[in-house]
């Protein structure tokens, strides 16, 4: 890999994070609020079914977790694990993808 | 060994060598903190042992003093530096001007925004006790470490130097500045009292200006 | 080696990440499967604390990242080591206000 695409991730995982800090903040005020006012499954279901704002904002959160978690885990299999090159960026290929895919399957569940 | 006041962990070094163990093979120069050459592990931290009192570190009694780590060892507490000081190249850390002696001086401005950076990373003088200090360094063998991309961000805010591009590009990706973790060891260890983590930071922000430039 | 608050910032921002990239998958899954079955093994207590260690790694980490980014985009200052501390602060706060509710 050479260094602009090295350098591309880096920014990628930085930008991510920035749009993860909004949402992870959005997200852990909104569970508390949901756990602190007893709410049950079935009444946030109530809430979020057909709900395109709070689609939209997981859609963006899946996404955002599918490029930031891999990337983040790359330096901890190189670092920690001794595993570079191509055999490492197609794992983490494959289980960007898998976030992204079980990560959309659960919005749609939600909020559909 | 008899214990001495304001006893330096170099008097230690140095009084085994010549009464206990002629075969101690060790390092030291100006043995008044200004060359950096008596950096060794004094129980567990990579310190100048001429300046490291012994009243400061020992415990119960005893000192554990070992090489630098991160570095091959030649004998005992000596460690070939050479891989620092090649790391040091590959982060293009040399100055390259672009005048001759035909032009006048270079007029650099002491307190211009670049020139204060400078100056807040100019005094390394390559001890290596930041290399030894990285984790990154042990994890990662490619890593340049914290020496040599402080000395490139010196370089790059240098507006006499005229390699910046080529220096940006050797400092970019995974042996590069993007590897710091932000740990901050070696700003906690540098004697000097200088701080990588920032110039590396620094190299962070200026890559990324470039990349976004398209001049990567 | 005695380890400073930065480092220490770091490894459980490390941690805390490779704790969410393993839970991650297991909650979308069990999201998509809310809605159709029944999710009353949820209540158990040993589930709860699951929960709740998560929420308390998903805040460590948040707390971590915003380190990380001040130190690399923000002009250089003096006050990193506070950043550290602030980063646990929230962590904590997070976790002791759900830990209320649980």
């Amino acid at each position: 890999m050479t260094y602009k695409t090295e350098t591309m991730l880096w920014m990628a995982q930085r930008a991510s994070a920035a749009v993860l800090a909004v949402c992870v903040v959005v997200h852990l005020a909104t569970i508390i609020y949901a756990v602190q006012g007893g709410l049950t499954a079935a009444e946030i279901l109530g809430r979020t079914r057909g709900n395109a704002a709070w689609f939209a904002f997981y859609s963006v959160f899946v996404l955002a977790v599918s490029v930031h978690a891999p990337i983040g885990l790359r330096s901890i299999c190189s670092e920690w694990l001794r595993w570079r090159g191509a055999s490492r960026e197609f794992v983490l290929v494959v289980f960007a993808a898998i976030l992204a895919w079980a990560g959309m399957r659960a919005v749609l569940a939600v909020f559909a | 060994m008899p214990r001495e006041p304001s006893q330096t962990v170099l008097d230690v070094v140095t009084y085994i060598q010549r009464k206990l163990d002629p075969t101690l093979a060790y390092r030291f120069a100006c043995r008044v903190g200004m060359c950096g050459s008596c950096a060794m592990t004094v129980n567990g931290v990579p310190r100048w042992t001429c300046r490291t009192h012994v009243d400061k570190v020992v415990e119960k009694d005893q000192i554990t003093v070992g090489p630098l780590r991160n570095l091959p060892v030649i004998r005992d507490l000596v460690v070939d530096m050479r891989e620092f000081f090649d790391k040091w190249a590959r982060a293009k850390g040399e100055f390259r001007g672009r005048q001759t002696k035909a032009d006048d001086f270079a007029k650099v401005e002491p307190q211009s925004a670049p020139r204060v950076l400078v100056d807040k990373g100019i005094e390394c003088i390559g001890c290596g006790v930041c290399y030894a200090a990285c984790d990154v360094v042990k994890w990662n063998p490619d890593y340049l470490g914290p020496a040599a991309l402080n000395r490139a961000w010196t370089l790059v805010n240098d507006v006499r130097d005229e390699k910046n591009l080529e220096r940006l590009r050797a400092v970019a990706g995974d042996a590069g500045c993007h590897a710091c973790h932000s740990h901050v060891s070696c700003t906690e260890r540098c004697p000097k009292h200088l701080s990588p983590t920032a110039a590396i930071a620094g190299l962070k922000r200026e890559v990324t200006k470039a990349a976004l430039r398209g001049d990567l | 080696m005695r380890q400073h608050a930065s480092y220490w910032a770091f490894m459980v921002h490390r941690v805390s990440g490779i704790a969410l990239a393993v839970f991650l998958p297991l909650h979308f899954w069990t999201l998509s499967n809310a809605v159709q079955d029944s999710i009353a093994w949820t209540n158990q207590p040993l589930v709860k604390l699951g929960e709740w260690l998560i929420v308390v790694a998903l805040a460590a980490h948040l707390g971590g990242g915003l380190r990380v980014l001040a130190l690399e985009f923000l002009p250089w200052r003096d006050w990193q080591k506070s950043l550290a501390a602030v980063a646990g602060a929230l962590a904590l706060g997070v976790g002791l206000v759900l830990a209320l509710s649980l």
